[in-house]
């Protein structure tokens, strides 16, 4: 028995071993720049740490209390959840799309595939500056709609409680789409062109065929881009940040520009805890949708 | 076996290099001068010109100590720098600070105190309370800016309309202004937009002219008084305006910044007045076109008659942690003679905070400097601390949404209203 187990520790320490070095650069990445600040975010969230002073006090509950009795943080969740379901639902929808469109054969495909992913190639602060003129009042979009529709638009499309996250949730969609596309179309050119010519052979419709054929088939994309979709549009600050700063009022205000304005404040302490619950939801929801989608997965 | 032994050599090699390299700089140190370093948040060009002024004059002066300074903007991360450096214990000797961090400083026991030094009584009493703590004085105030409302005198004049010297009297002019084919008032809520401007130094005018700024903190600290209440009357005269037909807002933007847009409409010739401070002075030298404007800074008009807004600005503190703290006064002494304070503050076309200083000599700001000569003052940033936070930096959304709001003024200015009082309140809970 001693023998066996002295033999299993030999194996281990030779075949697991030379592993484990390789991969030890990455794990200390991983933890100085990922789960430090992780863990001391949490620690924080039970201070009151302003930033600037070392010798702060453990406050317990206090800052969650005071963040769940927020009207601006409850308000700040709304709006995350909302850009959060519009981005996944339009951003998915839209590049699957695209990647059924660019999957066909035709001059210009690899072209239109360069330019359909080009946004997420710009910095979101230089796409938020772009889309602020779109949305100006003398911008593109009320150039256009007054000449499609033949009378003058004056909106300021981002000073505008009514239509300010709306106008965002075009722009985050409109960047990320080629991202998910890209995806798509990963996948799609998996799939067999015998089981797609099996199925015109039946004599089956274009809509049956997406329907009983692609989409199922499409499941491990969907799950990546909907899990990355899903995760990118929760944490969104950076858009958000640039073109409306959480206004007008508060009516683009997310848990991430809510959390940069509290350690704008100096209430370190404060923003770790909102820091804290965003990591939560994202995990949560990242999680269910995940569990779903890997389930489908499972069942294909 | 050799090639351990060479491994450990090298090691060894590297090693004492180090304790040696080590060892000399301790042992070399320069018997120079007295270097002290400066971190200010100064960063403008004409603003770092008017702190080279101020150093250059120093190190003529006193040649054994050299200043060596460094500028960082508030868009490039000032205050996160400042925080790592304080955090760190590598700040500078010298240290800019604005009225929204020095009291995290002071908390944070970074800061020197300066009693007892002479310069100190250079200041007004009244400025020095922005810097004071437990009766211990932390810094000195570098400029005074000034706000009001700039103004379109060319179009007064051909009008034959005098600046207005109250509220109604500058309702009565927005009228007239209306009647004559001109619109009256830009309005833009973004940054630091107009209904704060407006309605800040109006409500402090109140407090001071009631029970006093230390008096009120105290009933604001312990939650006997709700602070939004002293808001509802600026609030009510500003969305009388809006609701009037005065505001400029064919843009329909309530985020649009009173230094950006508001600066082009009024140079365009596109509105009469708008609220703003005296460092636009540069700007719309800048922004002016081919119009035959003449646009100048006025005082605000408030219920009774005019005042000027000012507020204490660029702190400059003794970080406590500093080695030269002798050499740093000498330095906030220099700074605090009057023609260095009244060259370095004119070149910011900002006022002179030390008593009896110098007024700007912009010729846009003086109509501003007469009513700054005669004391009609009133502050926009709470001189005394307070712990609901400070309002200037948390009333931004809560104007915006009012402003929306404004089709309903009554709803809007109780909504407003509201939404201070629990901000407020949110801070005290955090404090």
């Amino acid at each position: 028995m001693n023998n066996i187990t002295t033999l299993s520790k030999l194996t281990i320490k030779r075949d697991f071993l030379p592993y484990f070095w390789l991969i030890v650069p990455a794990l200390l990445v991983y933890l100085t720049f990922f789960l430090y600040p992780v863990m001391s975010s949490f620690l924080y969230s039970f201070t009151n740490f302003n930033g600037f002073n070392l010798n702060y006090d453990f406050r317990g509950l206090k800052n969650y209390k005071v963040l769940f009795g927020d009207p601006v943080f409850r308000q700040s969740i709304t709006h995350t959840f909302v850009f959060g379901i519009l981005v996944v639902v339009f951003q998915n929808l839209i590049a699957l799309f695209f990647a059924i469109a660019l999957n066909k054969n035709f001059v210009s495909k690899n072209l239109l595939r360069t330019l359909l992913f080009m946004p997420v190639m710009i910095s979101p602060v230089i796409v938020g500056y772009i889309w602020q003129f779109i949305y100006s009042t003398n911008g593109l979009l009320n150039y256009l709609l007054s000449n499609m529709f033949n009378r003058s638009f004056h909106v300021n499309y981002l000073s505008d409680g009514r239509t300010a996250l709306i106008a965002v949730v075009i722009t985050h969609v409109w960047i990320w789409i080629g991202y998910s596309a890209t995806i798509y179309l990963a996948n799609l050119q998996n799939i067999s062109s015998e089981l797609i010519e099996n199925a015109d052979l039946e004599g089956c419709s274009s809509w049956n065929r997406f329907r009983y054929i692609i989409w199922p088939l499409l499941a491990p994309a969907t799950t990546v881009s909907v899990s990355l979709s899903v995760g990118g549009s929760l944490r969104v600050f950076d858009i958000i940040y640039v073109m409306t700063g959480g206004g007008p009022g508060y009516a683009t205000e997310t848990i991430a520009t809510f959390m940069v304005k509290a350690m704008q404040k100096n209430y370190f302490g404060y923003a770790a805890s909102s820091a804290v619950v965003l990591l939560i939801l994202v995990l949560l929801a990242t999680f269910i949708i995940n569990r779903y989608l890997r389930g489908r997965e499972i069942d294909l | 076996m050799i090639k351990k032994l060479i491994s450990v050599f090298l090691v060894l090699f590297c090693l004492s290099a180090f304790a040696y390299s080590s060892g000399q700089k301790a042992t070399t140190e320069p018997k120079g001068p007295v270097v002290l370093s400066l971190f200010s948040f100064k960063a403008a060009p004409h603003e770092e010109k008017a702190l080279i002024g101020v150093i250059n004059g120093f190190m003529d002066e006193y040649p054994g100590i050299k200043v060596e300074y460094e500028v960082i903007s508030h868009q490039s991360g000032y205050d996160d720098v400042l925080r790592t450096r304080f955090a760190g214990g590598t700040m500078s000797d010298i240290v800019m600070s604005t009225p929204g961090a020095f009291g995290d400083l002071w908390d944070s026991g970074y800061l020197e105190p300066l009693n007892g030094e002479d310069f100190l009584s250079r200041y007004p009493s009244t400025t020095l309370d922005n810097v004071t703590r437990e009766g211990n004085v932390y810094a000195i105030i570098t400029e005074t800016a000034a706000a009001g409302m700039w103004y379109n005198s060319k179009v007064l004049d051909e009008l034959n309309l005098d600046y207005p010297s109250s509220f109604s009297q500058f309702l009565d002019v927005c009228k007239a202004l209306k009647n004559a084919g001109y619109i009256p008032f830009f309005a833009g809520e973004g940054g630091g937009g107009g209904a704060k401007f407006f309605s800040v130094p109006w409500a402090y005018k109140n407090i001071a002219s009631s029970e006093g700024f230390p008096e009120f903190a105290k009933k604001v600290n312990s939650g006997e008084t709700q602070f939004g209440e002293v808001f509802r009357e600026p609030f009510k005269a500003y969305l009388t305006l809006i609701s009037k037909g005065y505001r400029y807002d064919p843009l329909n933007t309530v985020n649009a910044q009173l230094g950006g847009e508001g600066i082009t409409t009024l140079a365009g010739g596109n509105a009469i007045f708008m609220p703003g401070g005296s460092w636009y002075a540069g700007k719309f030298d800048a922004a002016m076109g081919k119009e035959n404007l003449d646009i100048k800074l006025g005082p605000f008009m408030f219920d009774d008659k005019n005042y000027v807004g000012v507020v204490a600005n660029g702190y400059v503190s003794i970080y406590s942690g500093s080695k030269k703290k002798e050499a740093a006064m000498k330095f906030l002494e220099y700074w605090s003679r009057r023609e260095v304070m009244d060259a370095y503050a004119g070149e910011l076309s900002s006022f002179s905070p030390l008593e009896g200083g110098a007024v700007p000599t912009h010729p846009r700001l003086q109509t501003i400097a007469r009513t700054y000569k005669a004391g009609d003052i009133t502050v926009w940033q709470y001189p005394v601390p307070l712990d609901i936070g400070n309002p200037w930096s948390f009333l931004n959304p809560i104007v915006q949404n009012m402003v929306l709001e404004s089709k309903d003024p009554t709803t809007a200015v109780e909504r407003a209203i509201k939404a201070i009082n629990m901000e407020a309140k949110k801070n005290l809970d955090l404090k």
